[in-house]
């Protein structure tokens, strides 16, 4: 590089470039490994995924060694072969081809594929094997924005928060109830779509416990990046005490939440809602008979804090545009007061 | 000699003669001129959408954009960048370029020609106009069913999207065909198959994949609006439809159109690589095969779209390894190039410039390839930033940085002008430098699990300063872009005089005048060798600088012979019939008498075009 005398400035611009380009791969390099943020897929949090994640490795690398190796030969052919001020403007050699070399390149990458292969299906095998008989059977139904989810062997019903006993195997069936979705929660598993009209299953053992960010990956329509959930990986006695509580009917109202228990039969909400031990037995929304004990409400996207349930009985479109909670009567702020009371209390 | 290609000697004719004589055009020429410009505004119409796109993202929790209207962008975006540029521009260029490059007067069917790209313009006129009616297709580029359907999807918005394909679709398909037809045919004699520049092989080889891989989709996209507009159930699950029967037959079209996209990139570095190394292409016939290899291979990997669909362990397998597969012929691909280059006598023009940026980011898109071909990392790369990435280092790295070094090729062929390499280089280096800061980010937010078609997403989920690099520098890009747009219109009245062979070049189109004549060649050439201008000038390699400047001035003077050349006529038909399929399209949106009346256009039309003479009696030339 000549950068002597009169350097025209696009080749302080290519300079800064490449510098950036360089600082970009060099933090990358640097941070792999290292960052740990709330929903990578680098950390994983169950056996299979650690199998995926044993994949993850080689696969890089490999493909970091040949992008060092060809382009270097690039590089060195570039600084090597370029025209330089004394050029006597000769015709260099025309060289056709070479059968030795081309048939060496075309055996390095094959053998390259192969390798990836073998690793590929060597993972495969591990993590598309049958799920261990014992296995917790939980069946997920996609629902344009929100997840229902079933535990078919222990009668329980509940959406968007899925809890799961640690080190046991926990298999899932997907379904869906209008378009594609597609159930991905990135610590603990590789994703796997929901099809209409089909069942779909993937199974993984955690092996820590914590609370779990998944979200929908396929585009499902206008709320689509707002269709989140939460997985909470749990001893075996809580899980158990969860399944317990889960099972029970609603508790019964005193006070305000008693008054919001009828406004919400007598307001519509029961047309999709389903509230057991009650006459809401609707099944378009999610089943709320134990929601004040989710962390999260609307599809995982709001804390259960007092104010945001009261914020989206109040005004779900601004939070979550285009979701389909759409109520047919204006709520007063006193109907608003009383069914937020209400779910607040449906512990 | 007849009249140049028009774009030198607009000045001298009324304007409403000018713009007719462009409407009527069949000469390839221009007709490659109309694709450029056309694709070059849609080029505009998708980086904006991409800009607020990435305005939206810069920050967690976005506000400008709202949900619907974000779905809508990324739709458009995807949609237009593939249809209505990456397409349409690699035509320009085979429009343009092929007929010099074998030696012929102009394609096999000139007035099907301009209805390719009549109806081209028709298909993506009609796609658009639903932003006026604010009903823009929203159902992603590839539009998966049975989010598509009636029910999911009411109004307009998938019928705008859906028709409007199948009409871009005829165009595609009769342009592909002219291509093969031409290359089969018309090749000046002594230009065996293998004697034709790697670009032609090129050409010829997407046009097959177009003609193969253009009914699958057609198939679809009739099935859905059968769906739609007849209430038939090929999608419909309650009725018994099937939702994965679209992605199959989507990805059938959908693999080989990503070689339908980027072959052409190939072909253009093929020829630029050669040219500014000084040496021939190394390997032609392994680079020929290879291409051919990836063409075949390239309809056998479709479902690896699909690994996270649940189609079973057998079936994933199989199409992981015939996607690795791939790997090897472009392999071969990527060390011939490589090795064009050493040994050679490297001048870094700003044409060699974007080649060698192709070289980089076609390799780094090539080598996250089979990191997604393994299924098991596939199954968390799956729609992700990452994906996004990839298909961005394949699109933009391997086919745009590719066009650009083209458009700074022959951009002295077709206007007669050189191209500045000042702005050139800083075109370049901005381009380079903000689309690798651009994309290479995505690749860390997707592992960092950050899905795509997200229009907003939370604050603390560690992709805040990726997103926002990736905002500032997408800016950069467009930064670069209005640096190209500079270039390409300062250059056109001040760019220096070209001549016939301004980058000491090896094939025939630089055998001719700048701009070429409306004829090409005044006499067909004939052809002894593979890059026959380099051999005329050279011989067999081993001649002087100094023997060019002495060819290259005969073959002036051959030029000024006057030759008596039958040209075909120009025609509007091609205009009119390409005008009736669109309003047969349309009607299907309005009613259906407005479609059957466009029907009934399309084939009066059609039948007055083939009453046509195809060219005046001889005397009246």
């Amino acid at each position: 590089m000549r950068l002597t005398g009169h350097a025209p400035a696009w080749r302080l611009a290519r300079m800064a470039g490449l510098v950036a380009i360089g600082a970009v791969v060099a933090a990358f390099l640097a941070g792999c490994g290292a960052v740990d943020t709330p929903q990578t897929m680098l950390f994983p949090r169950s056996d299979n995924n650690q199998a995926i994640n044993d994949l993850y490795a080689p696969l890089t690398w490999l493909a970091v060694v040949i992008f060092i190796i060809v382009q270097g030969l690039l590089v060195y052919s570039i600084f090597r072969f370029r025209v330089r001020d004394d050029d006597d403007d000769s015709i260099p050699p025309q060289i056709h081809g070479n059968t030795r070399l081309e048939i060496v390149w075309t055996l390095a990458p094959s053998i390259v594929v192969v390798i990836m292969l073998i690793l590929t299906y060597q993972t495969m095998a591990v993590i598309e094997a049958d799920p261990p008989p014992d296995a917790l059977r939980v069946r997920v139904v996609g629902h344009q924005w929100w997840w229902e989810v079933h535990y078919p062997d222990h009668d329980v019903v509940t959406a968007n928060e899925i809890h799961i006993p640690i080190d046991r195997a926990v298999y899932f069936e997907l379904e869906s109830n209008d378009v594609i979705h597609s159930f991905w929660v990135p610590r603990l598993m590789g994703k796997r779509d929901l099809m209409p009209g089909s069942t779909n299953t993937i199974w993984f053992t955690p092996s820590e416990e914590g609370l779990y960010l998944g979200q929908c990956a396929e585009y499902c329509g206008t709320a689509h990046a707002q269709m989140r959930f939460h997985v909470v990986v749990e001893s075996e006695t809580a899980f158990n005490n969860w399944l317990e509580r889960q099972r029970e009917p609603a508790v019964e109202m005193t006070g305000d939440a008693a008054e919001g228990a009828a406004l919400f039969v007598s307001r519509a909400c029961v047309t999709c809602h389903t509230i057991r031990g009650t006459d809401a037995i609707g099944t378009i929304g999610p089943d709320l008979t134990h929601v004040a004990r989710r962390s999260y409400i609307a599809g995982g996207i709001l804390e259960n804090t007092p104010g945001n349930v009261r914020n989206w009985i109040g005004d779900s479109q601004s939070l979550k545009p285009g979701n389909l909670m759409v109520l047919p009567v204006e709520l007063s702020e006193e109907d608003i007061r009383l069914l937020t009371a209400y779910i607040l209390a449906l512990k | 000699m007849a009249t140049v290609t028009g774009v030198q000697t607009r000045e001298r004719v009324s304007a409403g003669a000018a713009i007719w004589s462009w409407v009527t055009t069949i000469d390839h020429k221009r007709i490659g001129v109309l694709y450029f410009v056309t694709s070059l505004i849609y080029f505009m119409v998708g980086g904006f959408e991409a800009l607020l796109i990435r305005l939206q993202l810069a920050t967690p929790d976005g506000q400008i954009l709202d949900t619907d209207t974000y779905n809508q962008l990324f739709t458009m975006h995807g949609t237009a960048m593939v249809f209505m540029v990456a397409m349409p521009m690699a035509a320009a260029f085979f429009n343009f370029l092929i007929p010099l490059m074998i030696g012929a007067r102009d394609v096999a069917f000139p007035r099907l020609n301009a209805f390719s790209y009549w109806t081209f313009l028709g298909g993506s006129l009609l796609m658009h106009s639903s932003f006026l009616f604010g009903q823009a297709p929203d159902g992603g580029w590839f539009g998966y069913a049975n989010l598509t359907s009636k029910e999911y999807t009411p109004g307009l918005s998938i019928d705008f999207w859906g028709l409007g394909l199948l009409v871009l679709g005829v165009a595609s398909v009769a342009a592909a065909l002219n291509f093969i037809i031409t290359i089969i045919n018309l090749r000046a004699p002594g230009m065996t198959l293998m004697r034709m520049p790697v670009f032609v092989w090129m050409t010829f080889v997407t046009s097959f994949l177009i003609i193969f891989a253009f009914p699958a989709i057609t198939v679809a996209l009739i099935f859905l609006e059968f769906d739609r507009l007849f209430g038939t159930n090929f999608y419909e699950v309650a009725e018994g439809g099937d939702p994965m029967l679209w992605q199959h037959l989507f990805w059938v079209f959908g693999h080989p159109e990503v070689y339908i996209l980027v072959l052409p990139g190939f072909g253009i570095a093929s020829e630029i690589l050669p040219t500014f190394s000084r040496k021939p292409i190394f390997g032609y016939s392994a680079m020929v095969f290879a291409a051919v290899a990836i063409a075949f291979l390239g309809f056998s990997v479709w479902a690896h779209h699909m690994f996270t669909t649940g189609m079973g362990t057998i079936a994933d397998a199989a199409f992981a390894g015939s996607t690795m597969l791939i790997a090897i012929p472009t392999g071969i691909k990527m060390f011939n190039w490589v090795a064009t280059c050493f040994g050679g006598r490297i001048r870094l023009t700003v044409p060699m410039l974007f080649a060698l940026g192709f070289l980089t980011t076609f390799l780094i898109g090539g080598l996250t390839g089979p990191m997604l071909a393994a299924v098991p990392l596939d199954l968390h790369f799956q729609d992700t930033y990452f994906v996004v990435g990839h298909f961005h280092y394949v699109l933009f790295g391997g086919l745009i940085l590719a066009l650009m070094g083209g458009v700074y090729y022959w951009y002295p062929k077709i206007t007669g002008r050189m191209m500045s390499e000042k702005i050139g280089k800083w075109h370049f280096w901005l381009m380079f430098t903000f689309m690798n800061l651009t994309f290479f980010p995505m690749h860390f937010v997707g592992v960092d699990g950050m899905p795509r078609r997200v229009g907003t997403y939370a604050a603390g989920m560690g992709w805040d300063f990726w997103n926002m690099l990736i905002s500032i520098s997408a800016f950069g890009i467009a930064l670069s872009v209005l640096v190209f747009l500079h270039n390409l219109v300062v250059s056109y009245k001040k760019g220096k005089p070209a001549g016939n062979d301004p980058w000491d070049a090896r094939t025939l189109e630089w055998a001719i005048p700048s701009p070429p004549p409306e004829h090409n060649f005044d006499e067909i050439p004939h052809i002894t060798h593979r890059d026959q201008v380099w051999y005329d000038k050279y011989g067999d390699g081993h001649g002087s600088a100094a023997e060019l400047r002495k060819t290259d001035a005969d073959a002036d003077e051959q030029a000024d012979e006057e030759h008596d050349v039958h040209m075909p006529n120009p025609s509007y038909w091609p205009l009119v019939v390409s005008a009736g399929l669109t309003i047969a399209a349309a009607g299907l949106m309005i009613h259906i008498a407005v479609a059957v009346f466009g029907v009934l256009w399309t084939v009066g039309a059609v039948y007055a075009w083939s009453l046509e003479p195809a060219s005046t009696p001889s005397e009246e030339h």
